[in-house]
């Protein structure tokens, strides 16, 4: 055998190899969402009004990272999952924030925001990107929009009166949260048509999803925490 | 196209790297900032209860010694006095001279025990009111000749103060004065009482030394009678500013909004 074929093959083995970890990191990334699904069933009667709103938000959804899995494991487009996904999405983030900062005109503002997006991403879906592409224009707006929440949320914090042990702040952890993962998936949505994007988006959207999912389980472990410690 | 491409992952890559640094540091700086402002608040309150502490103390410490000294005049001057008075009277000649002598000595018993009970609870409060009490200490210290003191307090305003709080302030202003005259080394003093609706303020300028605004002291380091003023000013709620005046002098306000 040539040395150029055995390098030929060689590349090939690394190729495939490496293709089955982004495969099996897919796998991981939805499987990681059952863990604060288990959470949310084991502590949804210790949590507040305002984390019981995240709990059915995570136990949605492992319901559409399976979805979304079965679906590309049988052949059949999924993307329509996604798109689903980015309007419960940014419609549970809209929620909880103006549940968790109290004001009045925000709730207005978050109210009028998940209309006008929810009806964007229909929009996108039937005319713009289209039903069966991967809706990468919402979860752009989706993240910029999830960036600038958080950041007045760590502004609020910052400005407050009242001083807070972060570190035991459920809320603080599901901002930082969400904080980290909308600004690192951020690229990966505004330059989606580039080259090599089907390599970089599975690693880095999956190690971030894993986090998230991380952050949502220790979020609603703290807050019953709270609750069951009055 | 392929060198666009590369351009392309690279502004992902680096993108991406740079929006999350941002991310992590500015979470990283919301928990610093608010562990600095726990520790901070938690510093704060320490010193506030050494503060309440040390007052506590100095309030029993003057209570013991104002205690000390009214027992030290009853057993001295009193008590001297009436013994006096019954080996006097034990006596089997009673003469006109002897009952003269003993009618003296009464007078100076009934005096003392008049200045301590004045001391006690001055009596010119409830007959004066602040003011007057106030205008009638000045005019009192005044008449050693040592200090010209000058006093401006409207007599006539009725002062919209609870009991407590007018013994208070006449206790400040007589500790105030009793400093000056002690420590300052002044020739002229003013004392003003100015009064609004919703404010009672007595200004006391002197032309002495000057005097180190305790504010600027740590609490144990002060006095006895500054410890004793900073309680009554603190048991009232009231405000106590110092300032050095120039050339010389010192200017105390206490401002006390009305209830």
């Amino acid at each position: 055998m040539s040395s150029a074929l055995r390098k030929e093959k060689c590349v090939k083995r690394t190729l495939i190899e490496t293709l089955d970890l982004f495969s099996e990191l897919d796998f991981w990334s939805a499987a990681s969402a059952f863990i604060p699904a288990l959470g949310a069933l084991l502590l949804f009667k210790h949590t507040s009004k305002t984390l019981r709103i995240l709990s059915v938000f995570v136990l949605i959804n492992p319901i559409q990272e399976f979805a979304a899995l079965a679906l590309a494991y049988n052949g059949i487009p999924n993307a329509f999952v996604f798109h689903l996904h980015t309007v419960l999405e940014f419609a549970f983030v809209c929620i909880l924030f103006s549940k968790i900062i109290q004001v009045k005109w925000f709730t207005y503002l978050s109210i009028t925001l998940c209309i006008c997006f929810t009806i964007f991403c229909i929009i996108n879906a039937l005319y713009i990107e289209g039903l069966e592409a991967f809706n990468f224009l919402p979860r752009g707006i989706e993240g910029i929009l999830a960036i600038i929440f958080s950041v007045y949320f760590f502004y609020r914090l910052f400005t407050a009166e009242e001083s807070l042990d972060l570190l035991r702040y459920p809320y603080f952890w599901l901002f930082a949260g969400w904080l980290i993962y909308f600004s690192g998936t951020f690229f990966l949505f505004i330059y989606n048509d580039s080259a090599g994007f089907d390599i970089i988006f599975p690693v880095i959207h999956s190690v971030l999803n894993i986090l998230l999912n991380l952050v949502y389980t220790y979020t609603l472990w703290l807050g019953s925490k709270k609750l069951i410690s009055r | 196209m392929a060198g666009q491409q590369e351009i392309d992952i690279s502004i992902v890559i680096f993108g991406t790297v740079g929006m999350l640094t941002l991310a992590f540091s500015l979470v990283a700086f919301v928990v610093f900032y608010q562990r600095k402002r726990i520790r901070q608040q938690v510093a704060a309150a320490q010193r506030e209860n050494e503060y309440q502490r040390h007052l506590l103390n100095s309030i029993i410490e003057v209570r013991e010694k104002e205690q000390k000294r009214i027992a030290l005049e009853l057993h001295d001057d009193v008590g001297s006095a009436l013994n006096h008075i019954k080996m006097k009277l034990s006596k089997k000649d009673v003469d006109e001279t002897l009952l003269a002598e003993t009618r003296e000595l009464l007078r100076e018993v009934v005096g003392h025990i008049r200045d301590i009970s004045n001391d006690l609870l001055p009596p010119v409060l409830n007959e004066l009111g602040l003011n007057g009490a106030i205008r009638n200490l000045c005019r009192r210290l005044s008449e050693s000749g040592k200090i010209k003191l000058e006093c401006i307090a409207d007599t006539h305003k009725e002062e919209m103060l609870t009991p407590d709080i007018k013994l208070a302030i006449y206790r400040i202003t007589q500790e105030l004065l009793n400093n000056i005259f002690k420590h300052s080394n002044a020739t002229e003093v003013n004392v003003v009482v100015e009064q609004t609706p919703h404010n009672y303020t007595l200004i006391i300028e002197d032309n002495g030394d000057g005097f180190i605004p305790p504010q600027e002291l740590n609490f144990q380091s002060k006095s006895l009678g500054l410890k004793n003023l900073a309680s009554r000013v603190q048991q009232i709620d009231a405000e106590l500013k110092y300032e050095l005046r120039i050339p010389k002098g010192t200017k105390v306000t206490l401002t006390k909004k009305s209830t």
